[in-house]
């Protein structure tokens, strides 16, 4: 199938045209399937939140490069390039170009650089909405999932979402949502909700279910885009949220907190950094004031002890409380129950 | 892309790419400048297939 394509390997974003590609910049990997037009097809590479590879495999990434095939092929005898737009190369984004000027070495832009460095740009602006956060919202917020080869088939749908108010039900393939004009991937359905502003309350699908060809409409709620903490707690643009915690470690495994006599199903990290560093070594200080050292065995923080992970904590703070807002941190301390307490910094 | 100790590249990612050098892949020609692959696509009429990764 690759032999159909010019094929093309992008290690460094630099030189991407932000006009003419995007795709979900926080992906370790991703495929656009395209025009040299610059109509984009498809792009892959969509994960869940709590599985990085669940939608990755060479038999669904060769199903997508042979089905597009025949999508190129009929596309060629109708062409329907976008309008032309003014390049603009990742690496001249204003905060990037800030950095350069200030005497910075950029030897890569990484994907998940592009997010940060348009953040960075709208927050300066005054445009930046949190709400622009949630991207490339996952399937589950109109409530279907989707089959892992053949991923625009639906593989469960929630009861009362909007798919199932929609008439969509299990088996069904979706072939259109949205702005995308043919769905074949998770990214595809990810782009279309990602598309779609933030207070659409009507999205256009279309789908197959049987032999019948079903169009329809998505009823959205208000704040439909938002997902749990959980949810979110994979995206490295997390880290640049407020308010923060101020300490960071890896969880423990089953083995250690059996060894601490914690529950297997009880959270505990074990705090190995203070953010004591650049500028937002505050965040480190308000914590050390509060009495945490490195080596402490977090065992809850806010009354909480549910979380999956410490990124899952991180984000679990920044999107759901306030600067300022006082906590308390469970502690183990050489065998003994610590708490501290301190106000959430900024 | 991310190189970033959260966020490292998963497992299957580089598998995908390992699988990049299985015969089939092998044999085609990996373009690096975008902007020439995508001149050679118009010329040829052939669709681009774009991969993002990074390997540092």
């Amino acid at each position: 199938m690759a032999a159909d394509y010019v094929c093309v390997r992008v290690t460094d974003m630099s030189k991407v045209d932000l006009n003419l590609i995007r795709f979900d910049f926080d992906l370790t990997f991703a495929v656009v399937l395209m025009n040299a037009d610059g109509t984009i097809y498809h792009r892959y590479g969509g994960r869940l939140p709590d599985d990085a590879s669940a939608f990755l495999s060479m038999s669904s990434l060769a199903r997508l490069l042979r089905d597009t095939v025949g999508e190129h092929r009929a596309y060629e005898k109708a062409p329907a390039p976008p309008a032309a737009r003014t390049p603009r190369p990742a690496i001249e984004l204003p905060v990037l170009q800030r950095k350069i000027a200030g005497g910075q070495r950029l030897d890569c832009v990484h994907c998940h650089t592009v997010n940060d460095a348009e953040y960075a740009d709208a927050f300066l602006e005054k445009r930046w909405q949190r709400d622009d956060l949630y991207v490339f919202p996952d399937p589950e917020r109109i409530g279907v999932s989707l089959d892992r080869e053949e991923q625009r088939r639906v593989t469960a749908v929630t009861p009362d979402s909007p798919a199932a108010k929609a008439g969509i039900v299990r088996g069904d393939v979706l072939l259109s949502l949205g702005e995308q004009r043919s769905t074949r991937t998770l990214s595809d359905v990810q782009w279309a909700l990602h598309r779609a502003p933030f207070g659409a309350n009507r999205l256009p699908v279309r789908f197959r279910s049987g032999k019948l060809e079903v169009e329809a409409e998505l009823e959205l709620a208000d704040g439909w885009k938002r997902c749990p903490p959980a949810d979110y707690a994979w995206r490295p643009y997390k880290w640049n949220l407020s308010p923060a915690p101020g300490f960071g470690g890896p969880a423990l495994d089953a083995a250690a907190k059996k060894e601490l006599g914690i529950a297997a199903e009880d959270f505990a990290m074990k705090v190995n950094y203070l953010v004591d560093w650049g500028e937002r070594a505050h965040r480190g200080r308000a914590v050390k004031a509060a009495g945490l050292r490195k080596g402490d065995v977090v065992v809850a923080f806010a009354g909480r002890r549910d979380f999956a992970s410490f990124p899952h904590l991180h984000t679990w703070v920044a999107l759901t409380r306030r600067v300022g807002e006082p906590v308390e941190i469970e502690v183990l301390r050489d065998g003994k129950v610590v708490t501290l307490r301190y106000e959430l910094p900024e | 892309m991310s190189t970033h100790p959260f966020h490292a590249p998963s497992l299957v990612g580089a598998l995908l790419l390992a699988g990049f050098a299985a015969p089939a892949l092998a044999q085609t020609e990996w373009h690096t400048d975008f902007a020439a692959a995508r001149s050679i696509a118009a010329e040829r009429h052939a669709p681009l297939f774009v991969t993002f990764r990074c390997e540092r």
